[in-house]
């Protein structure tokens, strides 16, 4: 704060004016006299005259002083506050340098990012007893050092290689490994510690920050890089390419455009997918997003990439006007049914599933299932199921399997790991069994609500209904605001028992039976959904009403949906996707990214029956091709994340006070440059002058 | 008359020069005995002055029978007659009096308090009235009438009076309008007032309607000013503490600073005081202390005596 603040030991001076005006008081001399009165009468008008004088020549003389001393200390507010490089105290300093998009937005012809740089370089200047660490916040801190460091050579090469990346801020990360820094080695250690933030602290990433992390003797600067005015972006926040698949003649393309300025934009972007392209304008609303879409045909089968790019874009971030896209036109969906019953007996429960999956025609696969219906519902037989079935069905439906074999419950896990929905008609005792070894397999990825046992012996379920249904949540919502009244007369027989697991999910069960036993569960893995239908429909009433079709079919949807192959991601993210691909290895797997430098694109390993991409870091925004031969078997649209598009800064109040966590935080300003504020001593010797000059001023006023 | 006094402040080497002097007084007054001063009293002895016109009732040893046989008128004759003066000196005893008897802080050592000089002229004043074949009273006035000695003539009054004189001792009191009234109304016969005051009082309005009183009545009221050369003007210095002589407490000041409107301020107060004593129909004289009392006291005869 102070460049000499052993001068500030002269501010005791200031007490001598004070002591002066008393000390130089003259020692009266006592005097009888008649004519006291006489003598007051005139006092009294000359006293408030005498007191003014007093009182201006004191407060004059002693800020004279006081100014003086400060003008001798050379104060120096804001940055000089907190860390001064020009004193010699030992210090550890720790300079957090964010790299994330945000940064890369031009002012001025000049990015932040240059800006940043140049500010962190000042931290950085040699000083003995200055230890000092660089670390790039971006989705993860990367610290140049493991530890502070003198050797300032290498953090400034380090700090001249540096560049922005396409990633998000992770602040809390940030701000823990550089608390972790500043850790005092033990309780010896009692050098100062600083911690720098150059940053443009985005509303977006800063508004999550915590520096209570930070110990409370850490003094924390905030160097902002912000304009004064707030910078105007246009930024795609997202994209998808929809409703592509065999059944449905053309699909859709949808873009969200984020405004982020102060004035609405008729945008225009060109979006290219595959040998298809599409111009989608609009008006765009400042300060919001807003979704563009276009028709888009795709007629061929299987992967396609591609991009939406807004068309003559002027704004400060170039970087997010382009967004990658990567979209699968996938045949007719085919469904598994595991079932032991036979196609031919009707009505049973395999039938009603059937009829309501294929509604037009039934199948037989060369699992020996008799059926006549159409090709996309493939009946088999637990014991003849093989990992191709598995891996050609979009869902897996199980009813009256009987007794599963563990390699069948393995084969049927190995395919939820890869995005395989599976339904489950939980109808027969064994189906206990089966849910039970098929958790086990599954391990933490599956956390069911309730778990199922078969009834008590002799205890024969049936009449059973529905006392308990979250009519808001799929599949129910699809029933309007009739499905109370056509779920009164469902009847169900059959199923199992269950009782809750402890800290499990209660929400998944979404309808319950007067017994209290879960009727069904719909709950999620980590890469796929998985549903129970605790009933059997071939005794049940509800296939002969009319609900029953949408219900099956919004059910269907709703596992479909929740399939989680992961076609995005955000650079600076790890990645790790099950590739949808049977039979092969990794070695006969190739990865194309949308350059041919020396980025990286991760790697793909055998793991687990299937092929894992994995990639700690995700790189370059663009679209990624897992290729086997010429083939395309997986596409995934690499992106920056879309929260680094909104560039207006957190205020310094709002940094200092409420997210400081009674820790000191000093903000400085972009454009506050410490030369103009080193010379506020000369301000404070014109204000000592003018005091000097403001007694002369008083005693020719007040002259007598 | 041989002084019986032994007062330090009867000098009658110095006052020598001053025994052929009288004190007179300008109007007709009243006295007690046959004496040099016109009394008020137009009787049968004295000196013929005029005639009048007999009216019923008078005293027919006054009627003027060889005018009457002449003229057949009747007329009286009228007889100025002489009598000594009756002469109360009052003296202010307040604080204020004091002031100068620390010559080592006036300006002006040769300048006495103004109680002594008070005391010098009283007790001049008092020798020469009764060597006159006068009669002197004293009053002392304070907040109320300390002393009083009614007029007489004998040496052992006048003694008396040189000594109380010499024994008086100031009062810390502003006030003297009360003990003049006490004093008014002690006294039955006319006479002449003599007061050595320096009208530093609060009262000041009140004491001059007192003074009225006496002028109401017919007395000669004489007021001797007394005003010390250092009231007239603070003495140089930066830091003083004043001290009150009648009890009103301490002021700080710097004389310096306020020397200018003090002296104004005390030359309005004496312009004021010989306007209230004009006014009051009072004979106004001041005296300033730096004079010698006999100087002083003999112009003041001098024009008393026309």
């Amino acid at each position: 704060m102070f460049l000499n603040p052993w001068a500030l030991l002269f501010l005791v001076a200031v007490g001598v004016p004070v002591a002066v005006h008393f000390l130089t008081r003259p020692k009266p001399v006592v005097l009888p006299i008649s004519t006291l009165k006489f003598v007051r009468e005139v006092i009294q008008q000359r006293r408030a005259r005498h007191w003014l004088r007093d009182l201006l020549l004191l407060l004059l003389r002693t800020s004279a002083v006081m100014l003086i001393v400060f003008a001798v200390s050379r104060p120096r507010p804001g940055m000089q506050q907190t860390v001064s490089n020009d004193d010699d105290a030992d210090t550890v300093r720790v300079v957090v340098l964010d790299s994330s998009l945000s940064l890369s937005a031009i002012d001025g012809g000049t990015a932040l990012f240059e800006k940043a740089r140049a500010a962190a370089a000042e931290q950085l200047r040699y000083r003995p007893n200055l230890r000092a660490n660089l670390v790039f916040a971006g989705a993860k801190p990367r610290p140049v050092f493991d530890q502070p460091s003198q050797n300032f050579d290498a953090l400034r090469d380090e700090l001249a290689r540096a560049k922005s990346l396409p990633e998000n801020l992770d602040v809390l990360r940030a701000l823990t490994m550089a608390a972790e820094m500043l850790a005092p080695r033990d309780p010896s250690d009692q050098r100062r510690r600083e911690l720098v933030i150059v940053s443009d602290f985005q509303r977006a990433n800063w508004a999550q920050a915590d520096f209570s992390v930070v110990s409370k003797e850490t003094r924390i600067m905030l160097e902002s890089v912000t304009p004064q005015s707030p910078l105007a972006n246009l930024a795609i926040a997202g994209g998808r390419v929809i409703g592509h698949t065999a059944e449905q003649a053309g699909g859709r393309v949808e873009v969200d455009v984020g405004n982020w300025s102060s004035a609405a934009q008729t945008v225009t972007v060109e979006v290219q997918v595959g040998d298809a392209t599409r111009r989608l304008s609009g008006e765009c609303p400042a300060g919001r997003q807003t979704t563009l879409s276009e028709e888009l045909a795709l007629s061929d089968f299987g992967w396609h990439i591609g991009s939406a790019r807004i068309v003559s874009a002027m704004d400060a971030l170039t970087a997010d006007d382009e967004l990658a896209l990567a979209v699968e036109v996938r045949p007719r969906p085919s469904f598994l049914l595991i079932t032991r019953q036979a196609s031919t007996l009707r009505p049973s429960s395999s039938h009603y599933l059937e009829c309501v999956l294929a509604p037009e025609a039934v199948t037989n696969n060369k699992g020996g299932t008799s059926g006549s219906g159409s090709p996309q519902v493939i009946r088999s037989t637990a014991d003849k199921l093989d990992a191709e079935l598995l891996a050609q069905a979009d869902l897996i439906v199980i009813d009256h399997p009987g007794t599963i074999n563990e390699q069948t419950v393995k084969n049927i896990a190995g395919a939820m790991r890869r995005g395989k929905p599976v339904w489950y008609v939980a109808a027969e005792p064994a189906d206990a069994t089966t849910l039970q070894r098929l958790g086990a397999e599954l391990g933490r990825s599956l956390r069911m609500p309730v778990a199922f046992q078969p009834a008590p012996q002799g205890e024969w379920r049936r009449n059973l209904f529905l006392t308990s249904v979250k009519y808001d949540a799929k599949p129910f919502s699809s029933l309007g605001e009739s499905a109370a009244t056509l779920i009164r007369d469902w009847r169900f027989s059959g199923g199992l028992v269950s009782r809750p697991v402890p800290d499990a999910i209660s929400d998944d069960v979404l309808a319950t039976f007067n017994d209290g036993t879960a009727c069904l569960v719909v709950t999620a893995t980590d890469t796929s959904s998985f549903a129970v239908l605790n009933a059997d429909l071939g005794t049940s009433n509800l296939p002969s009403h009319a609900a029953f079709v949408p219900l099956v079919e919004e059910l269907m949807q709703q596992l479909t949906e929740r399939r989680s192959l992961t076609t995005t991601a955000h650079c600076g993210q790890s990645l790790l996707v099950r590739l949808p691909v049977s039979g092969t290895s990794a070695s006969s797997l190739e990865i194309i990214g949308p350059s041919n430098g020396d980025a990286g694109s991760g790697e793909l390993i055998d793991e687990g029956g299937g092929v894992n991409w994995r990639w700690p870091v995700v790189g370059v925004p663009g679209s990624y091709r897992v290729q086997q031969g010429n083939q395309t078997v997986f596409a995934l649209a690499v992106s920056a994340p879309s929260e680094e598009s909104q560039l207006d800064p957190l205020s310094a109040d709002v940094l200092q006070n409420r997210l400081a966590a009674n820790n000191t935080v000093f903000y400085r300003p972009a454009g506050d440059s410490e030369q103009p504020r080193d010379t506020l001593w000369t301000w404070l010797t014109v204000g000592c002058l003018i005091c000097l000059l403001g007694e002369l001023g008083t005693l020719l006023v007040f002259r007598t | 008359m041989i002084s019986q006094s032994r007062s330090q402040f009867l000098d009658l080497a110095s006052l020598a020069a001053l025994e052929q002097k009288r004190f007179t007084t300008r109007r007709r007054i009243e006295g007690s005995y046959s004496g040099r001063h016109l009394s008020r009293v137009q009787g049968g002895a004295g000196e013929f002055v005029d005639y009048r016109e007999y009216t019923g009732g008078e005293d027919l040893r006054r009627l003027d029978w060889k005018v009457f046989a002449r003229t057949g008128k009747a007329f009286v004759r009228l007889f100025q007659d002489e009598t000594n003066l009756l002469c109360t000196i009052a003296i202010d005893a307040s604080g204020s009096m004091r002031f100068g008897e620390d010559a080592a802080l006036a300006s002006s050592t040769a300048a006495k308090s103004k109680l002594e000089y008070a005391q010098w002229t009283a007790t001049a004043l008092s020798h020469i009235i009764s060597r006159g074949q006068d009669q002197v009273g004293l009053a002392v006035l304070g907040s109320e009438l300390k002393d009083w000695l009614a007029p007489g003539g004998t040496a052992t009054h006048v003694a008396r009076i040189q000594e109380i004189v010499e024994q008086l001792k100031t009062q810390p009191t502003t006030q003297m309008a009360g003990s003049l009234r006490e004093l008014f109304e002690r006294s039955p016969r006319r006479g002449v007032l003599l007061i050595l005051s320096d009208l530093l009082m609060d009262d000041l309005q009140e004491t001059f309607a007192a003074l009225r009183l006496f002028r109401h009545r017919g007395w000669e009221v004489v007021i001797l000013h007394l005003v010390h050369p250092d009231e007239e003007r603070l003495p140089p210095g930066v830091a003083f503490r004043l001290r009150g002589l009648e009890g009103e407490g301490d002021v700080d000041c710097s004389p310096a600073e306020i020397a200018t409107q003090y002296e104004a301020r005390f030359a309005a107060f004496l312009t004021m005081a010989r306007q209230l004593a004009l006014g009051a129909g009072c004979d106004y004289r001041m005296v300033s202390t730096a004079i010698p009392y006999l100087h002083t006291l003999g112009e003041f005869l001098i024009e008393r005596a026309g």
